[in-house]
């Protein structure tokens, strides 16, 4: 246990060296200053004084417009880009400097075992973000409830959900340090990794929506079917002859035609599945950056407070085409879009972190046990 | 198990990669309360043998224990001080800082090490640089926290990889103070250093390493003794004519002596005598066992015994010889030093990857165990 300490107040010691450190602590506290620049009212937003008019801004909820800067401005942005980057650099440097000669010897040859040692140099390299994310939320805190008058508790969750998303960067980032003995190596790299990982999420997420949409394509077209079978029966009916075989005609080769569009929209869906599949069996596998951050979104914002449903996409889905929203969008990429996003939220937690976590364990283990075996 | 034993070393191998053959089966004793000093030229193994008794590097194959435990007992370290060469200490952290630190590492509870940092920093002469960053630091100063690091545990064994380097003559006396204190307090040093003379004047034994074999080992004294001789020198008006009446005094002490073609020394090696080519060397035997040399107004005997001179000198002045001069020539550290990692082939010295002959040639001079 004194070992543990020692090394405990070795890495704040450390932490309090580094000018990287204490950057991104201005730098966080920038952020949430610029918090207390933002307020709302009936009309739109005011920013730093200057009034930016914002049509049914009376409907937003203070308290739900404060959760959102902090997610979003908070969160998504400083957190979980700009501050993991700089973490990355402050942190990365840890083992590789631990490795040259002259620094591990001094380590390994008192009376410590390599691997309790690899392993609280590892969670000791955490205490970076630990600290920063632990003062950006606490300060978050204060700032929100001054400016916003609302105590949003759900701020220090912040905490465990960003330290276990570095977690996952950190321990590559860790075991090609050991691996190279390289820092610069090792940023690079993890930072490739993470932007794999990112690329797949968001492919991943693509091929959903394109299922959904596909789905609404397919609801569309079998209610053409419905309408044209109707109009066929109803041209059956048709007194005079040439009338009804030209009617009954063109309705059948409608029908042709719509279970055509059918037959090509369910290849369009098997497609879909086929590439979701392999690419969700690959997210499986990796850890989930991007969804392990949502969770702020789960516990923080209601889904229907960031993502409600919209009517108008709602009543446009009976329509037989979908509405243009500008953009070249339409209101069926809205909704497909929104159901993606729901689905992907109401993901298990057990399956967004549990196999994330299985994938550190699995690089912490290599990386410990290279770190154990080898000769300095 | 040798209770008196700091060290006792079996069969210590290490082969990097199943190709380099770093140590080749090393036996090394160090007894409690002496201060050992290892030498060997670059890339002897020196430091991979300190790295395997320090747990840095896993050996091939080690039987043998440091303070009666098996070596790579973890636990046992808590007893052990350690000094790495080319040591870096966080640049963070202050002098006062490291040794807490690193007694903390070595288990030494927070109030003893803030006391015994303390002292140590007063003892290694750093007591005024504690709270500066070891950043700030120059190379000796360095070398004195690492010192003071080493020590914070108060170890029954400290182990010290170059300790002198980069010190000043005034630290390295200071050192060596420190290290004979250590020994009158019965801990255990052992010292691997390149800095012979240093090492003769402190080292109670030495081991000479040569590529990942003991080539000597023993006390400075027993090792340097056992190449003892005495050197006299006559006074001879014309060496060249007086041979005759030389090499016949000799034959009447009983040696057979024999011309020998004189070859120059290997490298480094110091001659007993100044050689000349000038004049013809005779070897011979004399009847105890003695070798004998003669060359120009110069004899040499192999002996550190006074009384087989005696009737050699009387031999001598009978013949009507003036002697000029007889001096007993002893082997510094660095002649022993030198004589073992010259190949006596090539009389080139052993370098790493100097050849497949050298566990041959290593194996063939049968290490010089002196161990009373």
């Amino acid at each position: 246990m004194r070992q543990t300490v020692a090394l405990i107040v070795d890495a704040y010691r450390e932490l309090n060296y580094k000018k990287l450190f204490w950057i991104t602590l201005i730098l966080s506290a920038v952020v949430v200053l610029s918090f207390l620049g933002v307020n709302i009212n009936d009309h739109g937003l005011i920013i730093f004084g200057k009034a930016w008019p914002v049509p049914h801004m009376a409907m937003l909820d203070r308290a739900v417009f404060y959760r959102l800067l902090f997610l979003v401005l908070g969160v998504d942005i400083w957190l979980t880009w700009a501050a993991t980057i700089l973490a990355l650099v402050s942190t990365a440097g840890i083992f590789p400097d631990l490795l040259t000669g002259g620094s591990i010897d001094l380590y390994l040859s008192k009376p410590i075992s390599r691997l309790r040692f690899f392993l609280s140099k590892y969670f000791t390299g955490l205490l970076f973000v630990g600290l920063q994310v632990g003062a950006f939320s606490a300060a978050s805190f204060i700032v929100l409830a001054i400016r916003g008058q609302v105590w949003i508790w759900g701020v220090f969750l912040a905490i465990p959900i960003v330290l276990v998303f570095y977690s996952y960067l950190y321990c590559v980032c860790v075991l090609l340090g050991v691996l190279t003995r390289s820092t610069l190596t090792a940023i690079l790299l993890t930072i490739l990794l993470w932007l794999v990982i990112t690329g797949v999420h968001a492919v991943e997420m693509k091929t959903l929506s394109a299922q959904f949409k596909d789905g609404y394509v397919r609801e569309r077209i079998e209610r053409r079917i419905e309408n044209e079978e109707r109009n066929l029966i109803a041209a059956q009916k048709t007194y005079a002859q040439t009338l009804r075989e030209s009617r009954v005609s063109f309705s059948q080769k409608k029908i042709e035609t719509f279970r055509q569009d059918l037959r090509e929209n369910a290849a369009d869906i098997a497609d879909d599945r086929k590439w979701h599949g392999r690419l969700f069996l690959a997210k499986t596998l990796l850890p989930k950056t991007s969804e392990t951050v949502a969770l702020m979104q789960r516990w923080l914002a209601s889904t229907s407070a960031i993502h409600g449903s919209n009517p108008e996409y709602e009543r446009a889905l009976t329509e037989d085409e979908p509405r243009q929203i500008g953009f070249g969008r339409n209101t069926d990429d809205e909704r497909a879009e929104e159901a993606t996003k729901k689905q992907v939220l109401d993901r298990p937690i057990s399956w967004v972190v549990g196999t994330s976590l299985l994938f550190e364990i699995a690089i912490v283990s290599l990386a410990a046990w290279i770190f154990c075996r080898r000769d300095y | 198990m040798n209770s008196d034993l700091a060290i006792d070393l079996k069969h210590v191998a290490k082969t990097y990669r199943g190709r380099v053959h770093a140590l080749q089966g090393i036996q090394m004793h160090v007894r409690r309360g002496e201060i050992f000093g290892l030498l060997g030229p670059n890339g002897a193994g020196k430091s991979t043998l300190v790295k395997i008794m320090m747990t840095v590097v896993r050996p091939t194959r080690a039987e043998g224990t440091v303070l009666g435990r098996e070596i790579g007992h973890k636990p046992t370290l808590a007893r052990v001080g350690y000094l790495p060469e080319n040591h870096r200490f966080p640049r963070y952290l202050t002098g006062r800082q490291t040794l807490e630190f690193f007694g903390a590492m070595a288990n030494v509870d927070r109030k003893t090490a803030k006391r015994r940092a303390s002292e140590l920093l007063e003892t290694v002469g750093m007591l005024n640089w504690a709270n500066k960053k070891v950043g700030a630091y120059s190379k000796g100063m360095l070398q004195r926290v690492g010192l003071a690091q080493a020590m914070i545990n108060d170890p029954d064994l400290i182990v010290l990889d170059e300790p002198t380097d980069g010190v000043d003559p005034v630290g390295r006396r200071e050192i060596r103070d420190v290290l004979l204190r250590m020994r009158e307090r019965g801990k255990t040093v052992f010292l691997n250093s390149h800095l012979l003379s240093e090492l003769e004047m402190i080292c109670d034994r030495v081991a000479i390493l040569v590529k990942g074999h003991v080539a000597r080992q023993g006390t400075v004294e027993e090792l340097t003794r056992a190449q003892q001789q005495y050197e006299i020198e006559l006074v001879l008006s014309d060496p060249i004519a007086s041979r005759p009446q030389v090499l016949n005094v000799l034959g009447q002490l009983g040696a057979a002596m024999e011309e020998k073609q004189t070859t120059p020394l290997p490298p480094g090696a110091r001659a007993p005598f100044a050689p000349t080519p000038i004049f013809a060397l005779d070897c011979g035997t004399l009847p105890g066992g003695a070798w004998v040399e003669s060359q120009g107004p110069w004899i040499r005997i192999g002996t550190c015994d006074p009384e087989i001179m005696q009737p050699i000198l009387d031999r001598l002045r009978a013949a009507g010889l003036s002697i000029r001069r007889l001096t007993p020539v002893r082997q510094t550290l660095e002649d022993l030093f030198m004589q073992a990692v010259i190949d006596p082939a090539s009389g080139q010295p052993l370098l790493p990857g100097s050849g497949p002959a050298m566990a041959n040639t290593v194996a063939a001079q049968t290490p010089k165990v002196v161990f009373p």
